[in-house]
């Protein structure tokens, strides 16, 4: 080797894992990485795009004498190595990766795989596919902070960077950050005097168990699933008519979580509750799951074949990605160029699926190639399952060999199912046993990302090669195995993060955290996180006194703006009568594949026609003008008025003080008390000097203003306008 | 390895005029010290200001595209693809090397070769042949650069159209202009860098202008004419609109408070996107308010379709990237079924106007050399009978054209068969299409990527070449 020893070491420290120096290059942490990244597209499993025969991501074929006689990997021989040659060369036309492919290897990457052939050429199994193995709770040696095994995971990372957490947060904030994590809602001033009042550790466990035991909590946690299971109350594409047993699903959800049902039991009802349980209604609405998918045919197309390749390629590919954590979607057409899975494994997964078909029946349907009328869905075994094709390029018109249903090969118990029968059954157990390594360590990794806003795996749906690697590889497995052995028990799960030091960390971070870990992977604080879409909706209704609370249900059809119809082809929105119905938590609102609402959609609402993985949360001006100028918040910012008005008995000093633990969850300061009050006497003059009639003004219709003079009013409005465009309102600590 | 150079530093007092008017010192100091500009190439785009300009990958030749979507479908046989053989063996079969087609609503085998009723002239220097139902586009045939030999094979309406406006026929990935928006940044102080305008409904709704996996950010924004030409431009009534910068002062007062002890550079993002926001309030009325054109520009353009052109070509002087027009949709389509002949002939009309206008403007206003104007629908028409005289869809041939922006004009590329049933000289398909497009933005199609489950996605998925013959 041509680069001095020392020179070397600092380098390779440097591409390693920062702070920590290895003694060993180990194949998954380091090598892997480099090689999906620069060699895998052509030297990997697609056998379709493998160049020269040369397969490098499994060690057998890598350490082969090749046809021209030269081996790629000589292990413990890197001077005999092709590979060490090629990637060294500075010959145009032997150089790889090649020129055209504008991958680059660093100086540090190459002295990876040397050191790597070197020390052996050992090969690991991709992390994720390996079996999930209780690691040790880690030492730390500041014994004082940890609360429970979590928190040993994290300090141990911590002490490592040479980071310390963050101070406990402040208890109101504590509640504010638990109330909306759990529930999706604002803390009430009620329940924050109640908790400011005698803040101990008894009191943290009460208003935990308190949250976790609500139906809101259900609501919350279902519209998370909601996401991966992209869920629609409609068809979408050119009809998009409507799914009347869509929001059943939903309503599960909502129950499955409020009552805590084991995940094992969740995940299988949503696979094969009817293969299952047969007969039980709650395991029928479950496996609604499968039904509620987008249908990409138009009008007047009738075939039957596509439709329903349709069908299956939709419910294997959101299997893969919400339970599997896998993007199985890419061998529709061809092996996965990073991923061990192949055509025969995807369309494996739809055979198990063929076991059964996706029935509609339009409800009032006048038939026709524009029929809009609503569909009634069901999942119905077949008498004999259907013949699957592996297909080229995933067309229908060209397939390749018939298809035999199986579980994904490369992982345990994979394999040609032994039933011909109740398919999803056999999937829908596969799934939820002990030895699958990846579904408990997605499900784990999803609570804590909607939890602190990005998982451990930041690739949520992502769990292959392409994916990220853990930050906390141990913790996960730790919290997965944790899940298993507690009998699939998730509130165990969110009892532990949430009572953790590590969640009850103050959103300060330091100077030093803030340079050292700005994508707080280290989490040496809580990260503050905007509020999503709904829960923004829902906050709005909640302070504002309007949230109709009422649970379960069929979609509701809020109004919406003439301009948001102009582009809907089928419009046939016909709100719901009942204006109370409108002011319900946004997860009962109907979602429409071709038209997201608008206020929704403005903050980033989710895709509904592939699972998504998680929410952006983008910062542009559109979301400002939907706040300060929809039509919606003046209907919030008038409610709140009349509701602070009514409260304070027209004090307006009274009125501050309680619209702060309201719309904030804290008390007001001194001098905010004072600029609130200075903004609204300035705004009664204001409006005092071109007093407009009274139907001009902001306030009128709330009749339970008494006495309200008519400048004053209008003033309190625009404040409480101003209050709910806030960033502490739209943020959480 | 990104070093810091000239013009970047140049790119640097865009970004913050662009995000910087109104806003505190602290914010500012904070907002200077996180980079807010990533190469195009770079895989995730910043979350502080995503919209702040980017440099291309390359030299560019286009700074804007107005992109005019006919939605349903010309016939490129009665426009710009002239086809003598047809006349020769009008009413009979076609020939059995055609019978394979796959159509949505008819046997090709079945139907009847039916010839145009449009006479063709060889119009400016270049002789390029259009139809007579384009009498003033006949006047800037020297500007155009027409491509005869489109083709792809998604034969109904909606993925079609998902394909020509985000390279996949299935709902999901990113329209060109989102690709744009992402790649290239805002150069628009005011506005919003991708602005869409319909007058009426379109078969796969507004997902078509949509960002897919691309922040949403990037997605375009639908103007319509009149007093609100984006949503919530305007108080609702009962709010009064001078109050609008004491309620907003207030607002970021309380801010600015919060951000100063949080050190968090989203929240100082997020008090610059309320001063974008007050701007664009008066921006944008601004921007699509024609009567600030005089007499003879507007009697140029008319009304109609031709207005959108107008407020297209205001919206490209005040620096917005990327205005979509589609024209078309609901019973005022493309779609001849039925009735070709004076079905295409009435759409022709409304388009012919505005098409030449814009084309004449640009130009004078030496706006055209780098506003590429193009011009398409998601596929022709069959060169054979539907019905008694209708024509059904077809994507295995068609034509399209391109101006400015660096292509060549007066040049036709490619060729149809004799009859105009598929593409038979130099091909070109929707990812070469779009691959060009890029192109002339300066961004190559193959580098400008989102990773995204997994994978590195493309507007041009794993295809596409640039079309070279059609570059000036």
């Amino acid at each position: 080797m041509k680069t001095p020893g020392r020179l070397f070491l600092a380098v390779l420290a440097g591409v390693l894992a920062a702070g920590q120096a290895f003694a060993q290059v180990r194949f998954n942490r380091d090598v892997r990485p480099i090689l999906s990244e620069n060699c895998l597209s052509c030297h990997g499993p697609d056998a379709g795009k493998r160049k020269a025969k040369l397969r490098l991501d499994e060690r057998d074929s890598a350490v082969q004498p090749a046809e021209s006689g030269d081996t790629a990997i000589v292990p413990g021989r890197p001077e005999a190595s092709a590979l060490v040659e090629r990637i060294e060369s500075t010959d145009a036309d032997e150089v790889m990766p090649p020129r055209k492919s504008r991958k680059h290897l660093t100086a540090a990457q190459k002295e990876v795989l040397k050191r790597w052939i070197a020390e052996g050429a050992k090969y690991e199994a991709h992390w994720a596919f390996t079996p999930i193995q209780r690691p040790e709770v880690p030492a730390v040696k500041d014994q004082s902070w940890p609360r429970n095994p979590v928190d040993h995971f994290i300090l141990a990372r911590l002490e490592a960077e040479n980071l310390a957490p963050a101070p406990p947060a402040a208890p109101e904030t504590l509640l504010r950050r638990l109330t909306f994590g759990v529930k999706g809602l604002p803390p009430t001033p009620a329940e924050l005097m109640a908790f400011a009042a005698a803040h101990d550790e008894a009191s943290y466990q009460a208003v935990l168990g308190r949250l976790l035991a609500s139906t809101q909590y259900g609501e919350h946690w279902a519209r998370h699933w909601m996401d991966l299971t992209r869920y629609a109350d409609s068809a979408g594409y050119e009809l998009d008519y409507l799914f009347t047993e869509a929001s059943r699903y939903r309503d599960w959800l909502v129950k499955s979580f409020a009552a805590n049902k084991p995940m094992d039991r969740f995940i299988q009802e949503q696979i094969a509750g009817d293969e299952l349980w047969p007969g039980d209604e709650q395991a029928a609405d479950g496996v609604l799951f499968l039904t509620i998918g987008p249908r990409r045919f138009e009008g007047g197309i009738q075939r039957t074949k596509e439709r329903e390749n349709e069908w299956l390629t939709d419910v294997a590919d959101t299997t893969g990605a919400a339970f599997l954590g896998v993007t199985l979607g890419c061998t529709r057409c061809h092996d996965h160029k990073f991923d061990p899975w192949t055509q025969n494994d995807y369309y494996g997964l739809q055979a198990i699926f063929a076991d059964s078909e996706l029935q509609e029946t339009r409800v009032g349907s006048k038939g026709g190639p524009g029929d809009t009328s609503p569909a009634r869905l069901r999942v119905a075994p077949r008498d004999q399952p259907d013949v699957v094709q592996v297909l080229r390029r995933g067309e229908v018109e060209m397939p390749l060999r018939e298809a035999v249903a199986s579980l994904p090969a490369v992982l345990p118990g994979g394999g040609p199912l032994p039933a011909e029968k109740q398919r999803r059954a056999v999937l829908a157990r596969w799934l939820t046993s002990q030895r699958n390594p990846l579904v408990a360590r997605v499900l784990v990794n999803r609570v804590w990302q909607w939890t602190f806003g990005q998982g451990l795996v930041r690739t949520a749906s992502d769990f292959g090669r392409q994916g990220e690697a853990p930050s906390h590889p141990e913790l996960l497995d730790w919290l997965a195995s944790e899940l298993i052995e507690s009998g699939w028990d998730l509130r165990h799960i969110q009892r532990l993060i949430l009572e953790s030091a590590t969640y009850r960390q103050s959103s300060f971070s330091s100077e030093q955290a803030r340079i050292a870990d700005p994508g707080h992977r280290w989490l040496a604080g809580f990260p503050r996180r905007r509020l999503e879409a709904e829960e923004l909706r829902d906050a709005l209704l909640a302070v504002s006194g309007m949230l109709n609370p009422k649970s379960f249900g069929p979609p509701v059809i809020p109004p919406v703006e003439p301009w948001a119809l102009a582009a809907l082809r089928n419009t046939h929105w016909g709100p719901t009568k009942d204006e109370n119905e409108w002011r319900r938590r946004s997860l009962y609102l109907v979602v429409r594949r071709s038209m997201k609402l608008p206020f929704l959609e403005a903050f980033n609402s989710p895709d509904t026609v592939n699972s998504c993985a998680g929410r952006d949360s983008t910062v542009v001006p559109s979301q400002a003008l939907a706040l300060l100028n929809g039509p919606d918040t003046l209907t919030y910012a008038r409610a709140l008025a009349g509701r602070l008005w009514t409260q304070s008995g027209g004090d307006a000093g009274a009125a501050v003080s309680q619209a702060w633990p309201l719309i904030f969850g804290r008390s007001v300061r001194a001098d905010e008390c004072a600029h609130a009050l200075a903004f609204l006497a300035d705004r009664e003059a204001e409006w005092q000097k071109t007093l407009p009639e009274p139907e001009a003004l902001p306030t009128t219709i709330s009749p339970e203003w008494p006495n309200l003079p008519a400048a004053r009013g209008a003033a309190w409005v625009e404040w409480c306008l101003a209050l709910l465009n806030t960033d502490e309102f739209i943020y959480v600590d | 390895m990104w070093t810091e150079s000239s013009s970047s530093l140049l790119r640097r007092r865009d970004w913050l005029r662009h995000v910087g008017g109104g806003l505190g010192g602290i914010a500012l100091a904070s907002l200077l010290t996180r980079d807010g500009w990533l190469r195009a190439d770079e895989p995730a785009a910043p979350l502080l200001n995503p919209l702040a300009p980017r440099p291309p990958h390359f030299a560019p030749k286009a700074r804007a595209v107005i992109y005019l979507f006919m939605h349903g479908g010309p016939s490129h046989v009665d426009t710009f693809d002239p086809k003598p053989a047809l006349t020769a063996f009008d009413g009979q079969s076609p020939p059995e090397q055609f019978h394979d087609l796959k159509l949505q609503f008819t046997d090709v085998k079945k139907q009847k070769l039916m010839a145009s009723h449009q006479t063709f002239t060889r119009c400016g220097q270049s002789g390029i042949e259009i139809c007579h139902s384009l009498p003033r586009l006949q006047q800037c045939a020297d500007e155009l650069c027409v491509i005869r030999s489109m083709h792809h094979d998604v034969f109904n309406h909606t993925p079609a159209i998902w394909l020509l406006n985000s390279g996949s026929p299935l709902p999901g990935r990113a329209s060109l202009g989102a690709w744009l928006s992402y790649g290239l940044g805002s150069t628009a102080d005011n506005l919003p860098a991708f602005v869409v305008m319909h007058a009426r409904p379109l078969k796969p709704g507004p997902g078509v202008w949509g960002s897919g996996f691309l922040p949403a950010v990037y997605q375009g924004t639908p103007i319509g004419s009149g007093p609100t030409p984006i949503p919530h431009l305007t108080p609702p009534a009962a709010l009064r609109e001078d109050h609008q910068r004491a309620i907003l002062d207030y607002v970021q007062d309380l801010n600015r408070d919060h951000a100063a002890e949080r050190h968090d550079s989203e929240l100082d993002a997020r008090i610059a996107s309320y001063e974008l926001a007050f701007r664009m309030q008066s921006a944008a009325p601004e921007a699509v308010d024609l009567g600030r054109e005089t007499a003879a520009t507007r009697d140029l353009y008319g009304d109609g379709f031709g207005e959108q052109c107008l407020i297209a070509r205001r919206l490209v002087e005040r620096g917005v990237r990327c205005v979509q027009i589609y024209h078309g949709g609901d019973s005022e389509d493309w779609d001849t079924h039925g009735n070709n002949e004076s079905g295409q002939a009435k759409r022709l009309g409304e388009v012919d106007q505005g098409c030449a206008a814009l084309l004449q403007d640009l130009r004078q206003r030496g706006l055209l050399d780098d506003t590429l104007v193009v011009w398409t629908g998601e596929f022709g028409r069959t060169p054979t009978t539907e019905g008694k005289n209708g024509r059904d869809h077809n994507p295995y041939g068609y034509s399209m054209w391109l101006a400015g922006g660096g292509v060549r004009g007066g040049y036709v590329h490619g060729a149809t068969d004799e009859l105009g049933f598929r593409a038979a000289e130099n091909p070109v398909d929707v990812h070469d299409l779009n691959a060009t497009l890029l192109h002339q933005f300066g961004l190559d199609h193959e580098k400008l990527t989102w990773r995204h489950e997994g994978r590195d996605f493309r507007l041009t998925d794993v295809f596409g070449n640039v079309v070279k013959d059609v570059l000036a």
